[in-house]
């Protein structure tokens, strides 16, 4: 075998594996694209289509449109519901991950830096809550927001959102700050600056990317829970897209291409946010720190 | 510019004593090296100068004034790590000018230390490039501009020079020395480096295992070592010890050689020799310690000779090229005045 296919095997299955993984993640957000712009007879036809024959916007129309029609009959308009949800959804998320990534900064720092007892066991019962199964909590976790009258409200489930996301950052922020060399923050301290504004304008804007890891992971869990918001959120006051759009299933008729077309709307924000993010997600910031 | 005195210092870290009581001081405009081998706690010491590690016991003063319970930041201090912790994300104007923005200078007295500084140090083209554009000489330089732009009472180097390479040490070592000559500040050098150590420093204070051995001049450590440790740390090649029995003004070395000294000595000694203090002679002079060449190596300025005298290896080094080989029978003359004995019990210095 000559040398330029010696590598032929491993590269033939390194573009399957590529493939496969592509496939695997693109294939459902096609397929949902495809089918919300599909007229509806078409979508329940004995012939499949990759790519349908016709293609129409009435879903679309049917989730912006003011009035809304459905099989022949005018019905009530799905928007005010649709937008409603869309925004509570963006609300949770945006402070969930607002709160996670600056609780995360500050908290993992003080793990880090700060010498006080029982440090290590802390965080280590902090971070063990990453193994309790979410439903085990769900009945206490109930009662515990009944009590304290945070049913269907932005705080509460904002705050149980918190508790979810936040030992993960702060574990990855852990890690972040223990990459830092200590000698950055001496060299701060000797040059006259406090702990808290070395820590500022210093530490901070060098765990930059390691933030930006932080809200995007908290971001998109938040955006895509459905069992919390299920329960914590039984109406349209804090009910996200991830609940509503499920019940556009009716008792006599499954509305497959709104509830695609909702889908897709629905997949755009964190789309939006990890391409804004993306660029901020660059390696190599300590660069130049030492040698 | 201020005097740092180091009264009776400790540190411990739990039970284990990493420093154990030592006190040296260090005159106003003075550069003291601190060397040592590595954990010998002279960077420990730094810290603790600088503020970045507790006290355990023992005070330190800057400029008269106690400062075991004040902070880094007010201690008036400038420190120079040894892997420079410049601040990647700032240009180098303002990696150098940030402790005057914290002190609140103004931007025109801040544009003015720094590019004074700048100047001095051969910045001033580089001064809005980060840190990770500038070659690893270039960083050096900017924390050294760091440290300087505010006139600190003391310098601190904490063995700044040990992640350049050998061509740029010798120049920033000269350079760090006119710094030094130009500014007339306190400074004290943290270093392994024995060689950085002479070459710098007005004065040396030589650590071991969390002990002061011996602190002075350059020239007089290299004279007059108050120990055998520290007979062997200074100087490069190290000093030749033989193990010797001393009476009467005579020696008498393991192989059974006789050799003069000028001391009234008695009893087990270290009998010490610098390489470059052995004469090369006949292996029929007397007084000659006889052996077989061993390795020979030349730098072109000199020439370092292993010899071999039964169990015993000396070493010399020559400057005036003879003509021997490996195998070559020679004698090696010590030096009058030049030999050293230490107690071998001890290692303290004898006569």
């Amino acid at each position: 075998m000559s040398r330029r296919f010696k590598h032929l095997p491993g590269q033939v299955g390194l573009c399957l594996g590529v493939a496969l993984l592509v496939l695997w993640s693109v294939g459902p957000v096609y397929w949902s694209f495809v089918t919300s712009i599909t007229p509806p007879n078409a979508l329940v036809s004995d012939n499949l289509h990759f790519w349908p024959q016709t293609t129409t916007w009435e879903h679309y129309a049917k989730l912006f449109g003011a009035t809304s029609t459905s099989q022949g009959n005018e019905v009530a308009s799905v928007w005010p519901q649709f937008s409603r949800a869309f925004a509570n959804s963006l609300i949770t998320s945006l402070a969930a991950t607002a709160l996670v990534v600056i609780i995360a900064a500050f908290g993992a720092w003080a793990f880090v830096r700060l010498e006080f007892p029982g440090r290590n066991v802390l965080f280590v019962l902090v971070v063990a809550t990453l193994a309790i199964p979410a439903y085990t909590v769900m009945i206490p976790l109930y009662r515990l927001m009944i009590s304290m009258g945070l049913i269907d409200t932005y705080t509460g489930v904002t705050l149980i959102y918190v508790s979810a996301f936040l030992p993960l950052a702060l574990w990855l922020m852990r890690s972040v700050y223990q990459a830092m060399p200590l000698s950055l923050e001496e060299a701060a301290w000797l040059d006259g600056a406090s702990k808290l504004r070395a820590f500022v304008q210093i530490v901070l804007p060098l765990a930059g990317p390691g933030l930006v890891a932080c809200g995007i992971l908290t971001f998109l869990s938040a955006w895509g829970q459905f069992m919390v918001p299920l329960v914590f959120s039984p109406t349209l006051a804090t009910k996200p897209l991830t609940v509503l759009i499920p019940e556009f299933v009716t008792r006599n008729y499954v509305d497959y291409g709104l509830m695609n077309a909702a889908g897709i709307i629905a997949i755009l924000p964190p789309m939006l946010l990890v391409l804004f993010l993306n660029r901020y997600l660059v390696s190599g910031l300590m660069a130049g720190a030492g040698k | 510019m201020a005097e740092v005195s180091i009264r009776d210092v400790t540190k411990s870290y739990g039970t284990t004593k990493v420093l154990h009581g030592v006190s040296f001081d260090v005159a106003d405009g003075e550069f003291v090296a601190l060397v040592g081998p590595s954990g010998c706690g002279k960077s420990t010491l730094l810290r603790m100068i600088a503020g970045l590690e507790e006290i355990s016991s023992g005070t330190v003063s800057i400029a008269g004034r106690v400062v075991n319970d004040v902070e880094p930041k007010q201690r008036d201090i400038a420190m120079v790590f040894q892997n420079y912790a410049l601040y990647p994300h700032m240009s180098v104007r303002d990696n150098m000018g940030f402790s005057l923005h914290l002190r609140g200078a103004s931007k025109a007295e801040i544009a003015a230390a720094v590019s004074k500084a700048a100047e001095i140090l051969g910045l001033t083209p580089y001064l809005d490039r980060t840190p990770k554009q500038l070659s690893g000489g270039q960083r050096q330089r900017v924390a050294m501009g760091r440290a300087i732009v505010r006139q600190p009472a003391v310098f601190l180097f904490d063995e700044p020079l040990s992640n350049l390479d050998a061509a740029l040490r010798v120049q920033m070592r000269a350079e760090i020395r006119a710094l030094h000559e130009r500014l007339g500040s306190t400074s004290i050098f943290v270093t392994h480096d024995q060689v950085e150590a002479m070459t710098m420093a007005d004065r040396i204070v030589v650590m071991r295992a969390g002990r002061l051995e011996q602190a002075g001049p350059p020239l007089e450590l290299y004279d007059r070592p108050a120990n055998a440790f520290v007979a062997g740390f200074i100087g490069s090649p190290a000093m030749n010890f033989l193990e010797a029995v001393a009476e009467g003004g005579q020696v008498r070395l393991a192989s059974g050689q006789v050799l003069e000294v000028a001391s009234a000595a008695t009893g087990a000694v270290l009998y010490g020799i610098r390489p470059e203090h052995l004469e090369l002679t006949n292996p029929d002079a007397p007084g000659a310690i006889v052996g077989q060449v061993g390795i020979v190596e030349s730098t072109g300025t000199a020439m370092f000779v292993a010899m071999q005298a039964g169990a015993l290896t000396l070493h010399a080094v020559f400057t005036d090229r003879p003509n021997i080989k490996r195998g070559d029978q020679i004698g090696l003359m010590p030096k009058p005045g030049l030999v050293h004995l230490f107690d071998a019990k001890t290692g303290l210095r004898l006569s």
